[in-house]
């Protein structure tokens, strides 16, 4: 069943899912063959290119059938708790309850993308007066809306402050529509001050003490609404086992993280790289097939690594990868173009660093929540982003931009100045909308740009 | 005496001066051009651009406060940090306010900012210093409200704009009597100084400006202090809870003050149509506009402050919804 890596088409799985089926697949609930989700609209998946392996498929039907999980869990008496922008802390708390699953509906940013704007997502959020001088996450108004995607959560969480104006705007939207929100603030993180108070956070940053503790008492008046849903408390023991399987997650992830970006030769593309990372976000709706999901792709990836198999050029250019791409299909383009992920920041690295895992449970919580690359300054972004790439052997940067994002064109200019004041990396900026197709050309023409400088530059 | 320079409305200039600075709000003259630190770029909220940019040409400035109400001023800071002297100071001004939390966080931003003006020069002010403060700045409010029964909305916010920037008052009050026409609100961000033609432009076309809500006009005006004959009590607090609590605006989370502020307010003064001022790439008013329709009961004009719409463009617009108003 086992093949050399191979990057394949969709009608290749379907041809190759037949031969695994006659030689007995074990498969998930889920499972099934990929070209099915397109029968449900999700047309972007003709255009991809996908990776050969069982534990591929498996991520993939995994996250295309969220919400489906989502529908079950409804019928099943479970609550379900649509938490929104803060990307990998409130699920943490959610997941600790045994009757509530938790979920983004921010997520909606990729349903253009995958429908390929059949459903008509965008056009709703037209109506509503949110129009495409906002980010793609605009399409989780039509979302909420058509109600043909996730179901209506039972409640609404969402932390602002130090958060994108898009999103801020766009729940503030949803909530004069009758959805109700409880808002929580989240403090733009600032260095300490001379002989201030402070703590280490995840990722390597200090905070002042002080935020950490406001942060707490945000997530405490979270755990109490978190309480009432569930109809029972949350005592220490069980948000720190919450946070232990969280940090499962992340060091699975982590590990997977490692080895696509340093073996020799690149041992996943890059699509199902940022999947991976993007269920740790939130596990996917499900907890503990999230952690069999990336524990299988970590034991594939380690299988290749260790028989020296790899999927690109071996001379593929090593690109750090800065923000998430509005078109999955950017990345195959990017890795068409000659170029390997060696480093990503896709805006939620505190959702993949490790929670704090001693005292506090809350507390850690709280520092996890605060090393949001997203709520401090692009300076410290930046460093981290310089920081990592060196670690990974990154030779050059990508810094992609999302159309319509509040804080894009001001946080690449800053990411651009502080990797060029002190690194030599060439950086590349670039946009990708949600359908990129008519931009490929041009996109492509970057990206090579980057590449053929990178190689020239390793020439003696 | 040096100025701090400044620009939102949640920054109280009484607590710079008591500090022993000049607090200069500043607001550009027009937005056209390029030069500044932040790059003109497609995203980039002109508005912003150009308080940067004149921020950045008061080089004698002490020092430059913003505020975190939105995302592109707070990056908008960083950046100001990485290409200039001044210090900046980026002051977090929470959106929640439901719970205590929120406002104690602001008080604790004003007195960090406190120490950043005692870093800078300034002297921490004794409770007596920032009271005495407290009571000019009130009472200029209560000018400008007298101005505003009197003379409209054009003459107050200009007399805002000229005290606020220097703490000097202008030569001479405004005397000229509201003109009568169809009653207009301006609500929305803020205006910078050649957009204050938009008041006579609504004039020409048979309106008056009966309310300035946008972030320049009177809806940002603190509403009383508490105890202004009574500073027992330590006025730094009040001075945090008056500001934090009464100054609607569309970026607080959940934001219904606004909404609430606005239908008292076109009740109380009859308003007939609502112009929606913001500027091009800004999130927070564009995203209000379609509630603004659904929920104020007065038709309401999308008005755009950018490179989009030329003069003649505007002038078109405000016309025909006044027409359509009459
Ligand atoms: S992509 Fe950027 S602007 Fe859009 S929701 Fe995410 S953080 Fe906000
Ligand atoms: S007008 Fe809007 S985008 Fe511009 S600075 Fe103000 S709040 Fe920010």
């Amino acid at each position: 069943m086992r093949q050399s890596p191979r990057k394949i088409s969709l009608a290749e799985w379907d041809t190759r899912y037949a031969e695994m089926k006659k030689e007995g697949l074990p498969e998930p609930a889920y499972g099934g063959r990929l070209s099915r989700h397109v029968n449900n609209g999700d047309y972007r998946l003709k255009r991809l290119s996908f990776d050969n392996s069982p534990a591929s498929l498996d991520l993939w039907n995994f996250l295309l059938t969220e919400d489906e999980r989502l529908h079950e869990s409804r019928k099943a008496g479970r609550k379900i708790v649509g938490t929104m922008k803060d990307l990998g802390t409130v699920p943490v708390m959610a997941y600790a309850f045994p009757n509530i699953t938790a979920f983004y509906p921010d997520g909606a940013w990729w349903i253009p993308c995958v429908m390929e704007m059949s459903a008509g997502l965008l056009r709703v959020a037209d109506s509503l007066g949110v129009d495409e001088s906002f980010c793609p996450v605009r399409a989780m108004l039509g979302a909420f809306v058509t109600e043909a995607h996730f179901p209506i959560p039972d409640l609404l969480v969402c932390s602002v402050g130090a958060t994108c104006d898009d999103f801020s705007a766009i729940a503030q939207r949803l909530e004069a529509m009758g959805h109700a929100i409880v808002w929580w603030e989240m403090p733009h993180r600032r260095t300490p001050l001379t002989g201030e108070p402070s703590v280490r956070m995840p990722g390597g940053l200090e905070a002042p003490v002080d935020q950490v503790a406001f942060v707490r008492g945000q997530l405490a008046k979270i755990r109490h609404v978190l309480e009432e849903l569930a109809g029972a408390a949350l005592d220490d023991d069980q948000l720190s086992a919450a946070i232990r399987v969280a940090n499962e997650a992340r060091d699975l992830l982590e590990r997977l993280r490692r080895l696509v970006f340093t073996a020799k030769r690149c041992p996943l593309p890059a699509t199902e790289l940022l999947i991976a990372e993007m269920l740790t976000i939130h596990f996917c709706s499900d907890r503990d097939e999230c952690l069999r999901v990336l524990g299988g792709l970590l034991a594939e990836v380690e299988l290749r690594v260790a028989a020296g198999e790899g999927l690109l050029d071996a001379d593929a250019a090593r690109i750090f990868w800065v923000n998430p791409v509005a078109d999955v299909r950017a990345l195959t383009l990017f890795e068409e173009c000659g170029g390997r992920l060696c480093g990503t920041d896709n805006m939620f690295l505190h959702a993949l660093d490790r929670i704090p895992s001693t005292g506090d449970p809350l507390e850690c919580l709280a520092m996890s929540a605060l090393s949001d690359p997203m709520v401090g300054s692009a300076t410290d972004r930046a460093l981290r982003i310089c920081s990592d790439a060196k670690t990974f052997g990154a030779e050059g940067i990508v810094v992609s931009r999302i159309p319509g994002a509040s804080h894009c064109a001001l946080e690449g200019t800053i990411i651009a100045d502080v990797v060029r004041s002190r690194s030599d990396l060439p950086v590349v900026e670039l946009e990708v909308p949600p359908v990129s197709d008519a931009f490929s050309s041009s996109l492509s023409t970057r990206m090579q740009a980057l590449v053929e400088s990178i190689k020239q530059r390793r020439r003696p | 005496m040096k100025r701090i320079l400044y620009r939102s409305p949640f920054v109280p200039p009484e607590w710079i001066a008591a500090h022993g600075f000049r607090p200069s709000r500043i607001l550009p003259r027009n937005l056209a051009g390029s030069g500044g630190p932040v790059p003109t770029l497609q995203g980039v909220c002109p508005f912003m651009r150009g308080v940067i940019r004149e921020m950045c040409s008061h080089t004698d400035a002490a020092g430059i406060v913003l505020t975190t109400v939105c995302d592109q001023v707070r990056h908008a800071a960083d950046l100001l940090r990485r290409r200039v002297e001044t210090p900046v100071f980026l002051m977090t001004v929470p959106a929640t306010w439901q719970d205590p939390a929120p406002q104690a966080l602001y008080l604790s931003e004003l007195k960090r900012l406190g120490r950043f003006l005692v870093e800078h020069g300034g002297t921490t002010p004794s409770d007596v210093r920032l009271a005495e403060f407290m009571l000019e700045y009130e009472k200029r409010r209560s000018e400008w409200r007298g101005i505003l029964s009197k003379c409209g909305s054009k003459a107050c916010s200009e007399h805002m704009a000229a005290f606020l920037a220097s703490r000097d008052l202008p030569d001479a009050s405004p005397s000229q009597e509201r003109q009568a026409g169809i009653r207009i609100a301006l609500l929305g961000g803020p205006l910078h100084l050649d957009a204050f033609d938009l008041f006579d432009m609504i004039e020409k076309y048979g309106g008056t400006v009966v309310l300035d809500a946008t972030e320049t006009g009177e809806r940002t005006l603190p509403g009383p202090f508490h105890r202004t004959d009574d500073f027992h009590a330590p006025p730094l607090e009040d001075l945090a809870r008056t500001y934090f609590e009464t100054i609607p605006d569309a970026f607080r989370r959940p934001n219904n003050r606004l909404y609430e502020w606005m239908r008292n307010a076109i009740s109380e003064r009859g308003i007939q149509g609502i112009v929606l001022v913001r500027h091009l790439w800004c999130d927070t008013w564009h995203a209000e506009l379609a509630r603004c329709s659904d929920e104020l009961a007065v038709p309401v004009l999308d008005f755009e402050l950018g490179e989009g719409h030329t003069d003649l463009g505007r002038a078109v617009r405000i016309q025909a919804f006044l027409e359509v108003l009459r």
